[in-house]
């Protein structure tokens, strides 16, 4: 195996590779993990619903001629239609959400949590193939929202779309947090997290609050998915597979149904496999599951996770 | 004990009858589709055990299946590798070359696999449901990795040339009477699924039942539940890397893309649509899952629209969770069952496996 | 007993779903494929599962190939009936689609796969069966290796990473190597693998070896690492996907030395989206889409017709594939499987679109590399690359 003489300067530059990957980790995780909190599912169509998320952005940039058919260079994208794009995806992916949820999770809702996991494997496996036949398996290229340019920290260079990945993630995150934590919405889905039966006896619409549960997650997903389609701007109906377990890993590192946790398990997982790269690229990918595993040893509901009382 | 060994060895001929006659009439295509079967049956009935009785969400069965495949290979077959001092591929003689040897490989992947059982069943300890799920996963992907990077097992290339064994009863070359892959592949089956079934009805099975449906309980009814999952999982492990061995031989190439958590995936979901705790579930997800794909090749062709098969799986998966959420078979055994009905006024008890409890909270009035 | 019972029922269950597949006992070896007014070939690649594209191009390129030939009154008489099955990239897929094709369907020739570890799940079969494969661009060496009836098209890993360092090395001059190779591909593994061996044996060094999985499109940490080993040429064996998002983030780092690569950059997206990043890069292709060969240009329309863009080289290799085999029983005259294969060995200045080839002796095609240059937004001719040239 290589391996490289590594200076501290290489170090703290591939941890800020790693913060703009872990943000959007953390994004996704939430997902996974607000999901997991309401309805103790993990949703297995999340990953895909960021890989939605990247291809209804890119759809109404095509339609309105931003990706020219006869190639060349790309007009850059305005940014009042960026903000179209953006909402359109949001949208979308809301609707997309809800509508598994309705149609493929609530018949299950009183189910085994098992055959509601394999739904959600079904509704993945769909999902994947089933974009593969719309929107072809080639990738796509997403249009120019941004023109990638280095920027410089200091003695640290990352481009201006790390910076932009890094901010957007930061605020969504901050507003999600303050949307749970002080909106009445967010107090019933606390409400229907902590409790389902009582919640609904209290007078919380639980369908209503889970729906929304759904439509606000994958609108993170939604997001994640145009940040990284702007960072790197290929698109292919797998995309979510890979971004979607680590996300997952994300979410049970910091613990699962912890929103704080998810941006947490999302940072450390992409600040780890960053970090590792500077030493062994081979490796990276494995030392996410080694840490995951030795972290779960340690603290086995996660970092920021409830630990569950046994009752007798 | 005499019984058993009898039942087996009836098994056993049933099996080398059954390898003679697809040999025989059926066409071979179909029988490889039958091995895969028999390959399948093997990985989702020790599953089983751990998921199933045991009532431990694993999720890393390909790694078991990976670790089993590679091990076995690694005896039977001529390894290939990369030199990069000469850029050439320098091989190496196989190991073992008789059907004896054969067998004793795929102990040894057998054998290799249950120790990381053991590995993977210490964080059992600790871990829950989903928590435990994914460090499963874990272990499965970081199998996986290391022998994508590990260049004497061929790298991401994988194994190939991996020999094809074949016990001869008469004749030479083609036309020769031999019992090959389907007769090892079926004899596995049919020792999992009899001890499986053994370990079942067993008081020790009950223990692992009794560890899935409330482990407090069982504890304090001093059941040793921290060995009892580790036992589940060094069982199904055993099993596993026994069905990737055979898997290896019958592809005849092994290599590391086979077995990434999609895999673990497809032996969860052939458990659940059979009914998971129900072997006789376990048995009938494997043989649907296994077929089903197959079957729908044709389709595909006939459509004309690629893909189109894989989005029919997963349309078949949602709605039977939906219409049907306990599986195919919930938690009966067909067996018992039938001979019920065979055999009239005769009782059969201590054979009814418990319902697993809902164990999710917040179920709605 | 109740146990066995099961078993019974269960293996009974089996046997009785498949029964319908009962064997035919004719036609066992011999002429493959023919029945009376059409002749059967196979063809299996992955249409779905990680590498879809490139799939689904073969067989686009291989359907216009089909068409073509029909039009034109078959081969020997015979219209060609192609039967396509998708392997998803899977193993255990290849081997049943190959059994299927090789046993059942009984086809004159397997056309696949395009993953080489898929090629060598399939190859057992056909070889054992008595079927020839011919895969159009597995290039992994020990493809061919697997029997005397397994051949390729294209050319392998070993020819093309030694060409490739020799290019590097000698013609631009170049001492010191970064590779960025994706880990989970064998493609990509055995090109960096040769090129490494071979720059090193003419003096040069690698300095450092980035990896990546499947599905990788963040490249911040490979590239920061490339960037500070200082080469002066980045090695990229990966396919036109990958490059693109390469080579936008090693020139967003400011790393811009120019990247070398291979057959797998290919594709008519490549420019549309990464001219500018890889301006000055070069890669080594079967063709160049420039020539003005009318062969290549009427398929490059064809195709473009047909699915509104150019051809990707493995469009073009799907497409070269079944001339291969028709080219074969023209020579052969007859369709009988042996002198079909024997007629597919001894194959000479065969011109197709991805250039002129023979097949060599150990059933590998030996043609020409072709350097191209990415320069002005256009791809340019550098030179090629002869067989002789490479050791």
């Amino acid at each position: 195996m290589f391996l490289l003489e590594v200076t501290s300067e290489q170090i703290f530059q591939q941890a800020l590779n790693g913060v703009s990957k872990g943000a959007v980790y953390a994004l996704i995780a939430v997902g996974y993990t607000m999901v997991y909190g309401v309805l103790q599912l993990i949703n297995f169509a999340h990953g895909e619903v960021y890989m939605l998320g990247a291809y209804f952005a890119y759809y109404p940039a095509k339609w309105a001629g931003y990706i020219p058919d006869e190639g060349g260079e790309k007009p850059k994208v305005p940014l009042y239609f960026i903000g179209v794009c953006i909402l359109f995806s949001m949208a979308a992916c809301a609707a997309i959400g809800m509508l598994i949820e309705r149609l493929a999770y609530r018949p299950l809702r009183n189910a085994s949590r098992l055959a509601a996991l394999i739904t959600a494997i079904g509704v993945s496996l769909l999902l994947q193939n089933g974009s593969q036949i719309m929107f072809g398996s080639d990738p796509k290229y997403f249009p120019r929202f941004m023109d990638r340019e280095s920027v410089q920290l200091g003695m640290f260079d990352v481009s201006n779309t790390q910076v932009t990945i890094m901010v957007v993630a930061a605020v969504a995150m901050i507003g999600l947090h303050l949307f749970v934590q002080k909106t009445k919405p967010g107090m019933a889905m606390r409400a229907v997290s902590f409790d389902m039966r009582t919640a609904r006896l209290m007078g919380v619409n639980v369908d209503g609050t889970i729906a929304l549960t759904f439509a606000i997650g994958s609108i993170m997903a939604s997001i994640g998915g145009v940040l990284i389609a702007m960072d790197q701007p290929r698109l292919t109906p797998l995309m979510g597979l890979l971004m979607g377990l680590k996300a997952f890993v994300a979410a049970v590192l910091g613990g699962i149904g912890s929103i704080p946790g998810a941006a947490l398990g999302g940072l450390i997982l992409g600040i780890a496999e960053s970090v590792v790269g500077t030493w062994s690229t081979t490796y990276a990918d494995a030392v996410a599951f080694v840490i995951l595993i030795l972290v779960l040893l340690v603290k086995p509901s996660g970092l920021l996770g409830k630990t569950g009382r046994e009752k007798v | 004990m005499r019984r058993s060994l009898a039942t087996l060895l009836v098994a056993l001929a049933i099996c080398a009858g059954m390898n003679l006659f697809l040999a025989q009439f059926i066409e071979e295509y179909v029988v490889q589709v039958i091995n895969m079967v028999g390959v399948s049956i093997i990985l989702a009935v020790s599953l089983n055990v751990i998921n199933g009785l045991t009532g431990q969400f694993s999720l890393g069965h390909a790694g078991f299946m990976a670790i089993g495949a590679y091990v076995s290979a690694f005896f039977t077959t001529d390894l290939s590798y990369f030199n990069p001092d000469t850029a050439e591929y320098v091989t190496d003689p196989a190991l073992v070359s008789s059907v004896w040897g054969y067998l004793g490989a795929l102990i040894a992947g057998g054998v290799a696999a249950a120790v990381a059982g053991v590995l993977v069943g210490i964080p059992t300890l600790r871990l829950k449901g989903d928590y435990l799920a994914i460090a499963t996963l874990g272990f499965g992907e970081i199998v996986r990795i290391l022998i994508t990077n590990f260049e004497k097992v061929g790298g991401a290339n994988g194994l190939s040339g991996v020999p094809q064994f074949q016990i001869v009863l008469s004749g030479e070359g083609k036309d020769a009477l031999a019992l090959d892959g389907t007769f090892f592949i079926f004899s596995f089956v049919i020792i999992c699924v009899l001890l499986s079934a053994q370990l079942q009805r067993s008081t020790f099975g009950r223990a692992l039942i009794a560890v899935r449906e409330n482990e407090l309980a069982a504890e304090v009814m001093g059941i040793p539940t921290v060995r009892m999952k580790i036992f589940a999982f060094v069982y199904g492990a055993f099993f596993a890397g026994i069905a990737g061995g055979l898997f290896a031989h019958l592809l005849q190439t092994v290599t590391p893309a086979s077995f990434t958590f999609m895999k673990s995936v497809e032996v969860v979901v052939m458990l659940v649509l059979g009914g998971l705790g129900s072997m006789t579930g376990a048995i009938v997800g494997a043989i649907v899952l296994t077929v089903l794909p197959e079957a729908l090749r044709d389709v595909e062709q006939e459509a004309d629209l690629p893909g189109i098969r894989m989005v029919v799986y997963s349309l078949v998966l949602i709605l039977l969770m939906i219409f049907r959420p306990q599986g195919i078979f919930g938690q009966r055994e067909l067996s018992l069952r039938l001979l019920r009905r065979l055999v009239p006024g005769r009782r059969i008890s201590g054979d009814e496996t418990p319902k697993p409890s809902e164990d999710r909270k917040g179920t709605e009035l | 007993m109740r146990n066995a019972l099961t078993l019974l029922i269960a293996l009974a269950a089996v046997t009785f779903v498949v029964l319908a597949g009962c064997k035919d006992q004719g036609n066992e070896a011999g002429s493959g494929g023919v029945t009376e007014d059409s002749v059967k070939l196979g063809l299996f690649v992955s249409t779905t599962g990680a590498i879809a594209d490139f799939g689904l191009a073969t067989k686009n390129g291989a359907d216009i190939a089909v068409s073509e030939i029909n039009a034109a009154g078959g081969i020997n008489g015979k219209q060609v009936e192609l039967v396509f099955y998708d392997i998803a990239s899977k193993p255990e897929e290849a081997k049943s689609a190959a059994t299927k094709l090789a046993t059942q369907d009984k086809v004159l020739v397997g056309m696949g796969a395009v993953a080489s570890s898929l090629s060598l799940t399939a190859a057992p079969t056909f070889q054992t069966n008595g079927v020839p494969m011919v895969s159009p661009s597995s290039t992994f060496p020990p493809v061919t290796e697997k029997g005397d009836l397994i051949f390729r098209i294209c050319f392998t890993d070993e020819f093309a990473g030694a060409a490739l360092a020799q290019f590097a090395f000698e013609d631009l001059g170049k001492r010191k190597a970064a590779i960025i190779m994706n880990q989970d591909d064998p493609y990509s593994t055995g090109l960096a693998n040769y090129f490494k061996a071979r720059f090193e044996q003419l003096g040069g060094k690698v300095e450092t070896t980035e990896k990546f999985a499947n599905n990788t499109s963040d490249f911040n940490t490979q590239v920061d690492n490339v960037k500070s080993a200082t080469p002066d040429i980045v090695f990229a064996p990966v396919y036109y996907n990958d490059i693109t998002l390469i080579g936008q983030q090693l020139r967003g780092k400011g790393v811009t030395v120019p990247i070398l690569g291979s057959d797998g950059w290919e594709s008519p997206t490549l420019l549309k989206n990464a001219a500018k990043d890889l301006e000055g890069c070069y890669f080594g292709n079967h063709y160049s889409q420039n020539d003005p060969d009318e062969m290549v240009q009427g398929f490059i329309k064809t195709y473009a017709d047909k699915h509104g863009d150019k051809p990707s080289s493995l469009a073009a290799l799907g497409y070269d594939v079944v001339y291969f085999v028709k080219n074969a029983v023209d020579k052969a005259g007859t369709f009988d499987r042996a002198k079909v294969a024997g007629a597919m060995r001894n194959t000479k200045d065969l011109k197709g679109v991805t250039g002129t080839y023979t097949i060599d002796n150990k059933r590998n095609a030996s043609k020409p590399i072709t350097m191209l240059k990415i320069t002005g937004g256009k791809v340019e001719m550098v030179r090629q690359i002869m067989p002789e040239e490479v050791k």
